[in-house]
């Protein structure tokens, strides 16, 4: 059997009486792309910074290639970090960062990093003081690819980044996992982990809800209808199968699992102007994850631009 | 649909957000405005009660005159002023020193809320509500003026209930309020020209430092007496509040602080917010040397405020020494003089070992401060994230503390070398050939444990008390330093002046260097910078 790029075991964390990260027990193959998903606070932050040794669990362990994460000396040789809040040297010029970060590692192939800036579009001259967000993101991003890692641990890597450089980014770290290296991507974008990641953990309030490739959780048979009704929205409350009830603008939408004939019958029975149905995108697989409130559903929702109209 | 329109204004709530915005400022500063104010109060008080048990008949017509012919005295502590008095002796004794520490406050605080917050982009968020910029650059100067009278006002307050009488304490509560409100002023101006806080703050500091050399020189004879107006810190010489009060001296006090303001408020209308007006080029080409290591990185980092630490300390020393030389010429000259001392039980300060053993001692306390405040840079470095980015690499925690607490101690001796150094040359150049090079490293490096220990006690703070890593050594070291001056003087128990690690200094050159002492306290500063170590080990990581 061959070592997981990452492993985890009972991993907890307790800030105060906080429970940040509760028992995260995971796995990652190498050479995968694997996405980390949950909303802000579920402690994806918490668990990457757990990895990298910065913080110290408060039970349970963490290996990098086999490699206890404490050990940094030895785990970080084989890692990129692009943290999720990028602090750089204000007085320091890009290529001075780069140049320091890469000695850092123990030098880095100068082509490589060459052709990154030139791919990420940056201007390696500006002082850290003069860069915007997303050129400070792409300072981090260059200095986590430049040393060609086993692992590439990216804690929302494309925050601040134009859709432009989004591609570039996605490009990059396909290129990666072609070569052999591992992506750990955080994210509570879902279509980019959509997008890139073959299997994805999604994580709320510090506990693991599910590990699952994207294939099979494009699988679920799940549905959702959207229905624009001329009567009063039926009640749902009493059918197993549906999963979610939401009102929008003339009428409701309806996420089914199983079989969607009594609840067809009933939108029927209301008076169906409209009808639109459709397999979920991963955000609503996402959010069926969530079965808390629908106000805290809702600002998740909101917060990442799902949309609420139907095309 | 509606047309969309610009909202009329609204008196009420545009005057709310600018309550707000005064709010936030007051905020800011309060909790620092309180512990000064109160700082200052109990400074006063002790000194006060300090007078009264070493002076209970007054200083005698003898004693003023041999501090007011004193040029080292003078130079120092300024021209004694109605001695007589416990007020008068407390603006004299004590007064440079709480107006040094009021001006570097107002500094620090200053550029703190009209820079610093700025560079953490926190002004922005302010500015986006329907505020004026300038109208958060006058509600910070407002608020920075209530808190010199706050602090000018608790000492007035305390001095009177102390029973310094009444005029005396208004006008050196007065004094010190426009003091601090002007380098309040100064900072707010440096902070609209330079575009990050810390050199914001060191233009004000250079400032403050060329301040205090006027000064000097002001009280240096009398015929330079009127070099005293040219600078903040000599109008307190001219009020002589406890005395002949001369009230022309509160027209500037009270007058410049104003203008700064109004300056800091015209220059912030001229420049971007987050920009200055003098700007660095935001590109350059690069400079790879100091790179390839956590520690090649630090020293990189900080070897610019070393420096700056170097020049002013070396030029405050070499001043110093230079001052050491005419003491001499002057305790030469009359043997009474020395005689009187000897009964006032400060022949030890006044022969010439022992005035370079106290000021070796004073500079080490700057060293000390200076370490402290290295360990901070270190911590900042953690606050802001960065830290993060080289622990991310193959560096290990105890690799990158250790470089630092390494150059700490480092820069500590750096300093003390130098510091030695322009003590001697100071002396050379007033053609005194009483101090040797030796006397002069042997006194400030008799310091070094205290410098180790305090160091020390940083690294310890870092790893333990993160958020307090330059709170606690910097207290330890004013309050150990405060003790040694006043306790002997108030008759404290031995045990808790032993509490100070200046206590155990020896006066070296004049006695020689207390061995154990200095190695017991080498050794606490070693084995607290390993608890430390440790420490920071094991906890977390953590930001701001």
């Amino acid at each position: 059997m061959t070592t997981a790029a990452i492993r985890t075991a009972g991993l907890t964390k307790h800030f105060g009486r906080v429970v940040a990260l509760d028992n995260l027990d995971l796995e990652v193959a190498a050479g995968e792309i694997f996405g980390f998903l949950g909303p802000n606070g579920a402690g994806k932050s918490t668990t990457i910074r757990l990895l990298l040794g910065l913080l110290r669990p408060t039970a349970g362990a963490a290996w990098l290639l086999g490699v206890p994460v404490a050990e940094v000396e030895r785990a970080h040789r084989s890692v990129g970090y692009v943290p999720g809040d990028v602090s750089l040297w204000p007085q320091l010029t890009g290529s001075e960062i780069l140049e320091l970060l890469g000695n850092l590692s123990g030098g880095v192939d100068g082509a490589f990093r060459d052709e990154l800036v030139e791919r990420l579009d940056l201007d390696p001259s500006r002082r850290a003081r003069a860069y915007s967000k997303g050129n400070r993101q792409k300072i981090a991003l260059v200095a986590a690819f430049m040393t060609r890692p086993d692992i590439l641990i990216l804690d929302e890597p494309t925050v601040g980044l134009d859709p432009l450089m989004e591609a570039e980014f996605q490009a990059l770290a396909r290129e990666a996992a072609a070569r052999g290296q591992t992506v750990f991507l955080s994210s509570h974008l879902l279509d980019e982990v959509e997008d890139l990641c073959q299997r994805v953990a999604i994580l709320r309030s510090g506990a693991l809800v599910e590990v699952a490739a994207l294939d099979d959780l494009r699988k679920l048979t799940t549905t959702i209808f959207e229905a624009t009704l001329t009567g009063p929205t039926p009640g749902f409350a009493d059918l197993p199968e549906v999963l979610g009830v939401e009102p929008m603008d003339g009428g409701v939408r309806v996420t089914v699992s199983g079989a969607p004939g009594e609840v067809i019958a009933r939108l029927n029975a209301a008076g169906i102007s409209r009808l639109h149905s459709r397999a979920p995108t991963l955000e609503q697989i996402f959010l069926t994850y969530y079965q808390t409130s629908s106000a805290q559903r809702e600002a998740v929702a909101a917060a990442h631009g799902a949309t609420g109209a139907v095309t | 649909m509606t047309d969309f329109a610009v909202r009329p204004a609204q008196p009420d709530r545009d005057a709310r957000a600018t309550r707000t915005v005064l709010t936030l400022s007051s905020r800011l500063v309060r909790r620092s405005a309180v512990l000064l104010a109160g700082s200052a109060a109990a400074y006063v008080v002790i000194e006060i009660a300090s007078y009264r048990a070493a002076y209970p008949n007054g200083v005698s017509p003898l004693q003023f005159a041999m501090f007011q012919d004193n040029p080292a005295v003078r130079m120092m502590q300024g021209v004694p002023v109605a001695l007589d008095t416990a007020g008068g002796f407390t603006v004299w004794d004590a007064g440079w020193i709480i107006q040094l520490i009021l001006a570097v406050w107002a500094i620090l605080t200053a550029s703190r809320l009209l820079r610093g917050e700025e560079d953490a982009q926190r002004t922005d968020l302010v500015l986006a509500g329907p505020v004026r910029a300038t109208s958060v650059t006058k509600s910070a100067m407002v608020v920075l003026g209530v808190a010199s009278l706050l602090v000018g006002g608790t000492v007035t307050a305390a001095m009177i209930v102390a029973g310094a009488g009444l005029r005396g304490p208004v006008l050196f509560g007065l004094g010190l309020a426009g003091l601090t409100a002007t380098f309040a002023g100064v900072a707010a101006v440096t902070s609209q020209l330079a575009e990050v806080r810390r050199r914001a703050a060191a233009f004000a500091a250079g400032l403050l430092a060329i301040s205090y050399v006027l000064r000097i020189v002001g009280n240096s004879t009398d015929g330079r007496s009127w070099v005293r107006w040219t600078t903040p810190l000599g109008w307190m010489d001219e009020l002589k509040p406890f005395g002949d009060a001369d009230l022309r001296a509160l027209l500037p006090m009270l007058l410049v602080p104003v203008l700064l303001a109004a300056a800091a408020v015209e220059l912030r209308r001229l420049r971007d917010t987050g920009g200055a007006l003098l700007v660095a080029d935001a590109s350059r080409a690069p400079r790879l040397r100091l790179l390839g290591s956590p520690v090649a990185f630090a020293w990189r980092s900080n070897r610019a405020v070393l420096a700056g630490w170097i020049v002013g300390l070396g030029a405050y020393a070499a001043v110093m020494g230079a001052l050491v030389g005419t003491m001499i010429d002057w305790l030469a000259q009359d043997q009474q003089y020395q005689r009187a001392l000897a009964a006032l039980g400060l022949d030890a300060a006044l022969t010439t070992l022992g005035f370079l053993a106290m000021m070796a001692t004073a500079l080490i306390v700057a060293v000390a401060l200076q370490v402290a405040w290295r360990m901070g840079a270190a911590r900042s470095e953690e606050e802001s994230g960065r830290a993060e980015v080289i622990l991310a690499r193959p560096v290990s925690r105890l690799r990158w503390l250790g470089g630092h607490a390494a150059l700490s101690l480092l820069g500590g001796a750096l300093l003390t070398l130098t510091t030695g150094t322009a003590l001697w040359l100071g002396a050379v150049a007033s053609s005194s050939d009483e101090i040797s090079w030796d006397a002069a490293m042997r006194s400030v490096a008799n310091g070094l444990p205290v410098v180790v220990l305090i160091g020390g006690l940083a690294v310890f703070s870092f790893g333990v008390l993160p958020r307090l890593t330059v709170a606690i050594p910097v207290i330890v070291t004013v309050v150990g330093y405060l003790l040694t001056l006043l306790g002997p003087a108030l008759h404290w128990p031995a045990w808790v002046l032993d509490l100070s690690p200046f206590s155990h200094l020896a006066w070296v050159p004049m006695a020689p260097w207390a061995a154990t002492a200095g190695v017991v306290m080498t050794g606490i500063g070693l084995l607290l910078t390993a608890v430390g170590l440790l420490a920071f080990h094991r906890r977390d990581v953590v930001g701001g």
